[in-house]
């Protein structure tokens, strides 16, 4: 608290007055972080249910950047002081994961109304769409291990917009 | 306390912790060898289970996190972690992938791709929520994704019979 203040260049009694605990401004920080990264996630409104394959690669290609770059600072914290910051793993939950499928369950249901895709249970599918970007080169990623590169990448995107297609196009 | 604690074991033993607890993965105490190449379905059905069951059970969840929390201080046990666990399953996943190609009741080009598609299907929203602490996916949630998980699986790769 107090090389934050410092670095602040506040007192330790406003960060306290402000975040109430060192537990209060762990989950803020969580919070503004969560916020920033989901940020750039297209929403349901915005991409065309009559273009389901376009609109996965891009929600794809999205959630791929996220979960090999951007996320993975918050993510490493938030799952390592998970038993005693119950309240930070549930804002970064309902913030990231959870907004972001419901979003793109959102747009299945679109799609399915408009007839470009056949999904029963919209959220599970959205969960094995998105779930494909969080295998291996996620956990190198948070591992701190050597990353897959851009054409492995790449070649990913494809593969699992292929596959949600076979399973669930139209 | 160092992330070792969380095995129960030293730096040498760490590998063989993590290796011991993948080994019943793929096709059991039998082996991957033990799959058989024309049954695909039962193949999916029986590694998906087994991965699952990993990846929600607490103990496991435990050394999850702790590798994650403390990736940057341990970068030996990561590496070790990683090359035991994500990495051998991928392995023996891909090769039976590659013998079921063989047979001809599966087509998949790139195995080693398929296969970690395969297993990633089970690291999204239930394992997150397991690592968060957060409330749990319940039995039923969890027989679903994999029933789906393998349907998925087979209408992309799958050989129309």
């Amino acid at each position: 608290m107090d090389a934050i203040a410092a670095d602040a260049g506040v007192s330790k009694m406003t960060v306290y007055s402000n975040f109430g605990s060192k537990e209060g401004l762990f989950q803020a920080v969580v919070r503004d972080r969560t916020e920033t990264v989901v940020a750039g996630f297209p929403g349901a409104g915005e991409l065309d249910p009559d273009q389901p394959e376009k609109a996965l690669l891009a929600v794809g290609a999205r959630f791929l950047a996220l979960a090999r770059g951007d996320a993975l600072g918050a993510l490493r914290a938030v799952y390592g002081v998970a038993g005693t910051q119950p309240e930070a793993c549930r804002a970064l939950y309902k913030d990231g994961p959870e907004r972001v499928n419901g979003e793109l369950a959102a747009y299945l249901r679109r799609a399915h109304s408009a007839g470009t895709l056949k999904v029963r249970n919209p959220l599970q599918a959205a969960d094995l769409f998105l779930s494909m970007f969080l295998g291996s080169g996620h956990i190198r990623g948070l591992l701190k291990l050597e990353m897959p590169d851009a054409r492995e990448n790449k070649a990913l995107l494809r593969e699992a917009v292929r596959i949600f297609m076979a399973a669930y196009g139209a | 306390m160092t992330i070792y604690s969380h095995f129960g074991s030293k730096e040498g033993l760490f590998e063989a912790v993590v290796q011991e607890r993948t080994d019943c993965v793929m096709g059991g105490s039998a082996g991957v060898e033990a799959l058989d190449p024309l049954q695909p379905h039962k193949a999916l059905i029986a590694v998906g289970e087994q991965f699952l069951a990993l990846t929600r059970e607490e103990d496991a969840l435990g050394k999850f996190r702790s590798v994650y929390g403390a990736a940057g201080a341990y970068p030996e046990a990561c590496r070790a972690f990683y090359r035991q666990g994500a990495e051998r399953l991928n392995n023996e996943l891909a090769a039976y992938l590659r013998r079921a190609s063989d047979a001809g009741t599966m087509k998949v080009r790139n195995p080693r791709l398929a296969a970690n598609l395969f297993l990633a299907m089970f690291l999204g929203d239930g394992h997150i929520r397991d690592l968060l602490m957060l409330e749990m996916p319940d039995a039923r949630e969890n027989k679903a994704l994999l029933r789906e998980a393998v349907r998925v699986f087979i209408a992309a790769y799958g050989v129309a019979s």
